[in-house]
């Protein structure tokens, strides 16, 4: 198990050297960010005396090697540098920041779970029958639903026509979770529920289900011990990317709800050109998805023994 | 190496894992399901109804023919925006911008990915590290939130949107062109045409391309409706076309801010990008049903 964990942490490292080079790459591709940055600051067109000193304070007249090696060296000790636009340092802000859209995505995330998997394992029990096709069709209407039309949708209902919860901000306390909640919630329930149901019917598919029945097992325990455990490995693969997706989700309807989370941050960031804050908003959320992938990675070697004993060639 | 299932991120996000096997005559299979033909059918209606726009809509898209926020009436099927503008004209004109820009980053990334993924799978090696590295990277992120950050960064406007989304997505069609072209290079047809003496590139074109040509068109049809929402969604963002050009999800934005006053404009931008990724799927459900008779079997 030690030797399977730091086998898959190994790799990681060039992902991470890539995943700096990208962020600081992304601060560069429109161009020099000092015009930007002092264009905000003086509120006129700055003079080529005050670009020259600007670039030299920030270290941005030295060659880019240079330049992207002290940007990753500070990094790699949690110092992102500071908003242009604020001043702020960018590290405290992101963690500031992630708080928020977590308060989102976690309630997000349970109630995606507690919804879909049961559901599709419903639909997958009952295939074909009457409420495995209504749920069908609802769901495949969830996952073509824009979740930004969903969100207006919900205000309307909601907030201006029944009055129950407050439409944006964070002033509302829990009624104000609800429903950015809500409308980050309803396509990815609907996409692994839909998951769900597929993996559910390969597993029932096969011959040791055929087995456990033949031998007298009741249909409960036979889906509930032999096809919902040969399903949990593809089902934790889906639930990881589904995290992703409701963070990437949040952050449009962060937008949306006024809700200060990670997404709105990179929306003014970008607004503003503040390309302190664009590169550690992608550096830092690039961390975070390849940490909660690698932690679904070694979920695997729970859930299935085989992918810690044989290896890859073995499991798949 | 790790056992990562490959999981693309598909139209509706449905993060199944593609299996692809032809069975019999795909075509003749995909227009005897039901599911497959629905889709087919809301597709190329919405496509055909756009194309024709300049011809069948009432006005032209930004011309301001009613008065504000008018109501639904046979001059005006579906009423007046803000500025008074008809909605049906804009909706069809908004839908060739929207359905026209889906097309040209669907195409460039599965192009892209096509050329990177058979490189890789082909020569290996270094070529297959570099480029296994960088797929990782891209791949790390959720697409929408990378593609924001680079459309961001390139500037507001549609063509830096599909900028966005190309240079995202292109990694998720190589790696799966690349594992189609790992499981084809050691099979005896690409050695018999090597031993005759063909060259690398005219095995790669001519022997290799149209064998994994079909589970990209699948992909394709697969992700088309996931590239219009999140595209439409970027555009709802600001980051896409500028006023007045019509577009679905730049019309859904306009409308949002008399979400109060007329509530139903919403609902038309919304109807339509909800319509036509539903279309997608559909046909996307049906092409992998056709293609992976497992699932057909499982299914009926």
């Amino acid at each position: 198990m030690g030797a399977y964990i730091a086998r898959r942490c190994l790799l990681l490292a060039p992902t991470l050297l890539g995943l700096t080079i990208l962020a600081f790459a992304l601060g560069r591709v429109s161009g020099d960010p000092v015009g930007a940055l002092l264009r905000g600051s003086l509120e006129q067109e700055p003079t080529a005396a005050e670009v020259a000193s600007a670039r030299k304070t920030l270290g941005l007249d030295r060659p880019l090697p240079i330049q992207y090696a002290t940007w990753a060296g500070r990094a790699a000790h949690g110092d992102l540098g500071k908003s242009y636009s604020h001043g702020t340092p960018v590290a405290q802000e992101l963690r500031h920041r992630l708080v928020n859209t977590l308060k989102l995505a976690l309630p997000a995330a349970v109630l995606v779970l507690v919804i879909a998997v049961p559901l599709g394992i419903i639909c997958a029990a009952q295939r074909n029958r009457l409420l495995d096709r209504v749920l069908r069709v609802v769901s495949l209407l969830g996952a073509s639903m824009p979740a930004y039309w969903a969100s207006f949708l919900l205000i309307q209902l909601l907030a201006v026509r029944l009055h129950l919860v407050p439409a944006g901000g964070t002033g509302g306390g829990v009624g104000s979770l609800v429903l950015p909640v809500l409308a980050l919630t309803i396509g990815p329930v609907a996409v692994l529920t839909r998951f769900t149901r597929s993996s559910m019917i390969d597993a029932l598919g096969n011959d040791y289900i055929r087995t456990a029945s033949a031998k007298g097992l009741p249909w409960q325990l036979v889906v509930e011990r032999h096809a919902l455990r040969n399903s949990l490995l593809p089902l934790a693969t889906a639930f990881g990317s589904t995290f992703g997706r409701l963070v990437a989700g949040a952050a449009i309807i962060e937008n949306i709800f006024s809700w200060p989370g990670l997404g709105s941050l990179a929306l003014s960031a970008i607004r503003e050109q503040d390309f302190p804050v664009l590169q550690g908003f992608v550096l830092f959320t690039g961390v975070l998805f390849v940490s909660v992938n690698l932690l679904i990675d070694l979920s695997y070697s729970i859930i299935d023994p085989r992918v810690r004993l044989g290896g890859a060639a073995v499991a798949r | 190496m790790t056992a990562v299932t490959v999981m693309p991120e598909t139209a509706d996000g449905a993060a199944d894992t593609v299996v692809l096997r032809a069975a019999g005559n795909p075509l003749r299979s995909l227009l005897g399901d039901g599911t497959a033909l629905l889709g087919l059918a809301i597709v190329s209606g919405i496509m055909m109804a756009v194309a024709l726009a300049p011809w069948i809509a009432p006005s032209k898209p930004n011309a301001i023919v009613a008065p504000q926020f008018a109501a639904p009436s046979r001059a005006h099927p579906f009423g007046a925006d803000h500025l008074g503008r008809d909605v049906l004209s804009r909706l069809l004109f908004g839908g060739r911008v929207s359905i026209g820009a889906t097309v040209v980053a669907t195409v460039l990334m599965a192009l892209i990915g096509l050329v990177i993924g058979m490189a890789a799978g082909y020569f290996g090696g270094a070529v297959d590290a570099l480029v296994g590295r960088v797929i990782d990277v891209l791949v790390a992120f959720p697409s929408l939130l990378l593609s924001l950050v680079i459309t961001g960064a390139l500037g507001v406007g549609l063509r830096n949107v599909v900028i966005g989304l190309v240079v995202v997505r292109w990694a998720s069609y190589a790696r799966i062109v690349r594992a189609a072209v790992l499981g084809e290079r050691e099979k005896a047809y690409v050695e018999a045409a090597r031993s005759f003496g063909a060259s690398d590139l005219r095995i790669l074109r001519r022997h290799l391309l149209p064998n994994i040509v079909a589970p990209v068109v699948v992909l394709t049809s697969l992700d088309m409706g996931g590239i219009l929402l999140s595209l439409a969604g970027l555009s709802f963002l600001g980051l896409g076309v500028r006023s007045p050009t019509a577009e679905w999800g730049s019309m859904l934005s306009e409308a949002s801010a008399y979400i109060g006053l007329a509530p139903h404009l919403m609902w038309y931008p919304g109807g339509a990008i909800l319509v036509f990724v539903l279309g997608f799927n559909l046909l996307g459900d049906g092409l992998r049903d056709v293609l992976d008779p497992r699932t057909r079997r499982s299914d009926q």
